[in-house]
């Protein structure tokens, strides 16, 4: 086989085993971000640390995002909308992220996340809240 | 080292005659510390390496058995440790929140490789043999310490500082190279493309990445391990938020000690009569392809992204695949900011570009396997 050809295979299987090997990190990625947040549904008790850090926060409230308010829940809407003044009264580059397990048993609605985070520029940025039933 | 010493008498003719070589080389290694001094062109590194250059061409006791350079050689070069002990640094220095937060950029870094690959062919194209035109494709990973680490170990003693310098001269570059690749291979619609902000990565994820991907790494491509190995190795100290000193130290005094002995070492092994060559012009010019080849491969494949993802990510990001870190993100962010001024990029760019690192790392890894 001549060097040519012996390179042209040499760059294929070289590409093709960096391929298998990014994909394989992209799988070992998404298992560790699964079982994590599997694991982190039963820390109850630390996330109502969270809860009472945000009711600590006293800032005037602007404006709340259309996503999170009006909600059917107003425990969940309470929530969110002190998490919304948490998000607004944040600096720029600041950001904010936690998971909230919280039974709810006006609706069983369970609020899984708040988080955000303001660009350096704070001309971007943004705020989401998710639950799940 | 010295092809000749000045020393003027009769036979000056012929004593300008032989150390020619050696005053071009003291120019080449003056014109690199300009560069980094007045154009800011990877000054942490080209201000060692054309200080390394002028030293040995000006006093070759310095190169010879038993000088100092003769020694961080041997300690440092001979035995790849001052590249293996900048990844643990750069490891350390490395987040890689933008990988983890959206793990398929890893395909646009893989991508990307396509310039080492590419490269390859190239080089053979050239003239090299196989293991040395590996040793030069590297460049294509646009990574300093896999380049120099691949170099030592495939290509010969007299190409260790053309790659060397063609690596960090085309990352310095980067800002000029990749833009017009960007712009010839994506729309304006496709570059004015927003992304959205995504949650902090948690820390649990954090320390367990470099563990998992060292594991990964070592079952597919144990010959990257040393690379991939101590990378990870100086990200777990910066992740696992119990060793600050640790970290502290790899981030500041241990990779600053190293990049200037590295620095110091690649440019003494810069002699006039073997870095004169036609094969120094064609490593530049392997470098170069491979460049080109990495952001064209990388752009192509943030297109199809592109489209996969419904139009919601943007396909520059695939430039910053080719590594380079920071250079690339910020050029994907400038390009994009061209078409939308109020488009911020660079922090979701930074995502393929460290994922870059570690694809260069495999890369090489492959390489090694295959042909040391």
């Amino acid at each position: 086989m001549d060097s040519l050809a012996e390179s042209a295979l040499v760059s294929f299987i070289g590409l093709g085993v960096v391929f298998v090997a990014l994909l394989l990190l992209f799988i070992v990625i998404k298992i560790l971000d699964y079982t994590v947040l599997l694991g982190n549904r039963k820390k109850i008790v630390d996330q109502k640390y969270e809860i009472q850090k945000i009711e600590a926060i006293d800032k005037p409230m602007t404006t709340v995002p259309a996503v999170v308010a009006p909600h059917e829940d107003d425990l969940l809407e309470e929530i969110a909308v002190l998490a919304a003044t948490m998000y607004l009264a944040m600096e720029p580059a600041a950001s904010m992220g936690l998971r909230i397990n919280l039974p709810l048993p006006a609706s069983d609605s369970i609020l899984w996340r708040v988080q955000g985070r303001r660009d350096l520029m704070a001309t971007q940025g943004s705020f989401r809240i998710g639950w799940r039933r | 080292m010295l092809t000749g010493e000045i020393n003027l008498g009769p036979d000056l003719l012929d004593q300008i005659h032989l150390i020619w070589p050696t005053i071009v080389m003291i120019v080449i290694g003056l014109a690199l510390i300009y560069l980094a001094v007045s154009r800011g062109m990877e000054p942490l590194l080209l201000i060692p390496i054309g200080s390394g250059i002028v030293l040995a061409n000006l006093f070759s006791g310095l190169v010879e058995d038993g000088g100092l350079f003769y020694l961080l050689k041997n300690i440092g070069m001979e035995t790849k440790a001052f590249p293996l002990l900048m990844f643990l640094g750069l490891g350390a220095l490395t987040d890689f929140s933008g990988l983890l937060q959206r793990p398929y950029v890893a395909f646009l870094a893989a991508a990307a490789q396509i310039g080492i690959f590419g490269a390859l062919i190239g080089a053979v194209m050239l003239g090299f043999d196989l293991s040395t035109a590996a040793g030069i494709a590297v460049i294509g990973g646009a990574d300093g310490p896999t380049a120099i680490y691949v170099s030592t170990l495939l290509a010969p003693e007299s190409l260790w500082g053309p790659i060397a310098v063609s690596a960090y001269s085309y990352m310095a570059l980067v800002p000029i190279i990749q833009p017009p690749i960007m712009r010839l291979l994506t729309t304006e619609g496709e570059r004015r493309v927003r992304m959205g902000q995504l949650a902090p990565v948690r820390r649990e994820i954090r320390i367990m990445f470099p563990i998992m991907t060292t594991l990964l790494i070592g079952v597919l491509a144990p010959q990257a391990v040393p690379l991939v190995g101590l990378m990870m190795f100086g990200n777990l100290l910066r992740e696992s938020g119990v060793t600050e000193r640790l970290a502290g130290s790899a981030q500041n005094e241990m990779i600053n000690i190293v990049t200037i002995l590295l620095g110091l070492t690649v440019g003494s092994t810069m002699a006039g009569d073997t870095f004169l060559e036609i094969e120094t012009l064609k490593v530049f010019a392997v470098g170069l392809l491979a460049f080109i080849m990495a952001t064209t491969g990388g752009v192509l494949f943030g297109k199809i992204i592109y489209v996969v993802s419904g139009k919601t990510v943007n396909p520059l990001l695939g430039a910053a695949g080719v590594s380079a870190v920071p250079m690339s993100a910020r050029a994907v962010h400038k390009v994009a900011q061209e078409a939308d001024p109020d488009n911020f990029l660079v922090m979701h760019a930074m995502g393929p570009n460290v994922a870059g690192v570690i694809g260069s790392a495999v890369a090489a890894g492959v390489l090694l396997s295959l042909l040391s």
